[in-house]
């Protein structure tokens, strides 16, 4: 210890001693700097559990014929566990839709809100007259989570097509930021390194609802319940002007601004968009629903079309309607959102 | 001279640890974190001296600034947005705020654990652990022993190559890689062949041979049995108190809770009693003794 004796820690000391050790100091700082780096553009660790968690993809196997002995003994034991927790799903999605059809009258939601009180067995006495109506779809022995429940809005045609190539098709059909094909008839993605905004002023009608919560609250995170609104919007449907060519997730970002509504997001380079973790602090996970499966978090809606790519990658047009709503139950199964993917 | 709080019963002492290290690691209460902080500086202080001082100057001060820094700029939860961030995350008051509880709380840790090396040596945690994992304790605490050792062996070899002008620090680049290459290799083939040495010895002595007990000079005094009831005691209760949130305190989403009510000042007391109780017991020695002394 001779050498460190010499050594009184005062500031002229410090100085001549990082002087000495220039490079290791150097070196921790480059690492430093990189660390910090690799934080700020990570995210990819995060998200990809959730993921390889896409519960509606296993399911949607499991509901065609073919596939159905090919699955796993593990995936259909999920399937059945999914099966008995699924009163609750309906009636969330049925109060849900009430909200719905309260703001906007599209028939498209109404009839994916209705074909999930279709497929449960219970719910069938419930039912008002739409049950007769829809009852051709929903053929008896089918799981609830069947074809039609996840892709109510796709015609037959192309929910055919995402039904075959769906089970063993983790290569093939997807675009490079993993995304399945999109539907006829919905917009493409656009990306945000390809956006090009012109001084074009346009309106969108934007809201924010938690309205699902409103049905698990005894299974919501304690600390939070005083943010729920009562009604459970967080901002109900309001015009905004926005330039044309602006993503989904730019205009969140400034709704939010404006109207002093905290929201987090989180850059994922693997889907090549945002994801956004919290809106009014009410966090994804918060609302626990399953004791395996916490599919939990908020899911966007434009002209009642759950898109199946990041908030980043859709691109606004002139009077769309925006929707943010927060699913507890089968990553949008509550909200009747036709496609869940793994953001 | 040794402190009274060491020279007790090293179950004493062992339970004491036991206890404040998990408070202080598991209570996040603002008022809890100070309390722990402060008697943890206190005890280091008493312990160490001016060692505790470096320590606590130039670790962990940066430590807590760091943390407090770095937490807003990941964590974004909280109500009370101040700004936000360029890439479009709001810096909220709730994140700093648990940015420096949280890096009270490590440094707190990190002082308590100075006190338990310093009072905890190798032969009580032997003389504790050396029946029930026999293996496991002597293999402990040789390697505790070894990495000291090391440093003072190659400080004593260093110096003797110093003396012949062979140090690191002497000639150009190539020469002082030399240097370098030969302490090295001095000091590995010290260690190689002290690890024989110890084995060896430890053989002759027979080691591992049925029957054998270590020795120890530990009495379980009436002293140390009042003590460690009076530790147990507070302990328990203390944990009765914090699973039935008497001080309930919480930093997200929006900084509450109960922190002065007629129960948390209560619990905050027993807090800080047990805390105190190392520093509680030298003093009271000194005390004894300067008063004793006095009297002749």
């Amino acid at each position: 210890m001779v050498i460190m004796d010499k050594n009184k820690f005062n500031l002229k000391n410090i100085i001549e001693y990082i002087k000495r050790k220039k490079l290791y100091f150097g070196v921790a700082l480059v690492a430093v700097v990189l660390l910090v780096f690799a934080f700020l553009a990570g995210g990819e660790l995060s998200s990809t559990p959730q993921s390889d968690y896409s519960v509606p993809k296993i399911l949607a196997v499991s509901s065609s014929d073919e596939a159905a002995q090919e699955v796993s003994p593990s995936a259909v034991t999920i399937t059945q566990k999914d099966k008995e927790s699924e009163d609750k799903s309906d009636n969330t999605s049925k109060s849900k839709s009430d909200e719905i059809e309260k703001s906007k009258s599209e028939q498209s939601v109404k009839e994916s809100s209705t074909l999930s009180d279709n497929s449960g067995s219970d719910s069938q006495s419930v039912n008002t007259d739409n049950s007769a109506k829809n009852n051709s779809h929903s053929s008896s022995g089918v799981s609830p989570y069947s074809k039609e429940y996840y892709y109510p809005v796709s015609s037959d045609s192309s929910a055919n097509t995402s039904s075959e190539s769906a089970p063993n098709s983790d290569s093939n059909g997807k675009d490079k930021y993993k995304t399945d094909p999109i539907p006829e008839g919905k917009p493409k993605p656009v990306e945000p390194q390809d956006q090009e905004i012109e001084d074009n002023h346009l309106t969108c009608t934007f809201s924010i609802s938690c309205a699902t919560i409103l049905n698990n609250l005894d299974k919501f995170n304690p600390e939070k319940i005083e943010l729920v609104p009562q009604d459970g919007w967080i901002l109900k449907p309001t015009k905004v002007t926005f330039d044309e060519g602006e993503s989904v997730y730019d205009v969140l970002v400034r709704v939010c601004k404006e109207n002093k509504i905290h929201m987090s997001s989180r850059w994922t380079p693997i889907y090549n968009s945002h994801y956004i973790e919290a809106i009014n602090n009410i966090k994804e996970f918060d609302c626990p629903t399953d004791r395996f499966h916490n599919t939990s978090g908020w899911r966007y809606c434009v002209n009642d079309w759950y898109p199946n790519y990041g908030v980043s990658r859709y691109e606004l047009k002139n009077g769309d309607v925006v929707e943010f709503n927060y699913s507890c139950v089968g990553l949008g199964a509550d909200l009747g959102a036709d496609y869940a993917m793994g953001e | 001279m040794k402190d009274a709080f060491s020279q007790m019963h090293p179950i004493v002492n062992f339970i004491f640890f036991a206890f404040v290290i998990g408070f202080s690691m598991f209570i996040m209460n603002p008022a809890c974190l100070l309390i722990s902080l402060v008697c943890a500086l206190f005890n280091v202080l008493y312990l160490n001296g001016k060692k505790a001082v470096r320590l606590s100057v130039l670790y962990l001060l940066p430590t807590i600034i760091i943390i407090a820094i770095v937490n807003p700029v990941f964590n974004h939860d909280g109500v009370t947005m101040l700004a936000y961030f360029p890439w479009d995350n709001p810096l909220t008051l709730e994140s700093i705020i648990y940015g420096i509880a949280t890096a009270v709380l490590l440094s707190s840790i990190v002082l308590w654990f100075s006190c338990f090396n310093e009072v905890m040596t190798s032969d009580k945690f032997i003389y504790l652990f050396g029946r029930i994992i026999p293996s496991l304790s002597l293999v402990l605490s040789m390697a505790l022993r070894f990495v000291p050792g090391f440093i003072f062996q190659f400080n004593v070899i260093r110096n003797s190559q110093k003396c012949i002008g062979r140090d690191i620090s002497d000639g150009k680049l190539l020469q002082r890689l030399k240097n370098a290459a030969k302490i090295i290799s001095i000091m590995i083939s010290w260690a190689l062949e002290n690890a024989i040495e110890t084995a060896d010895s430890m053989k002759s002595r027979g080691h591992g041979l049925k029957g054998r007990t270590a020795f120890s000079i530990y009495r379980f005094s009436k002293r140390d049995a009042a003590v460690l009831s009076i530790i147990i005691i507070s302990g328990i209760i203390l944990i009765i108190m914090s699973v039935l949130d008497v001080a309930k305190f919480r930093y997200f989403p929006s900084v509450k809770g109960n922190v002065i009510s007629a129960p948390a000042i209560i619990y905050y007391a027993l807090y800080f009693s047990l805390m105190i109780m190392p520093l509680a017991i030298n003093v009271w020695e000194g005390i004894k003794w300067k008063r004793l002394r006095s009297a002749n």
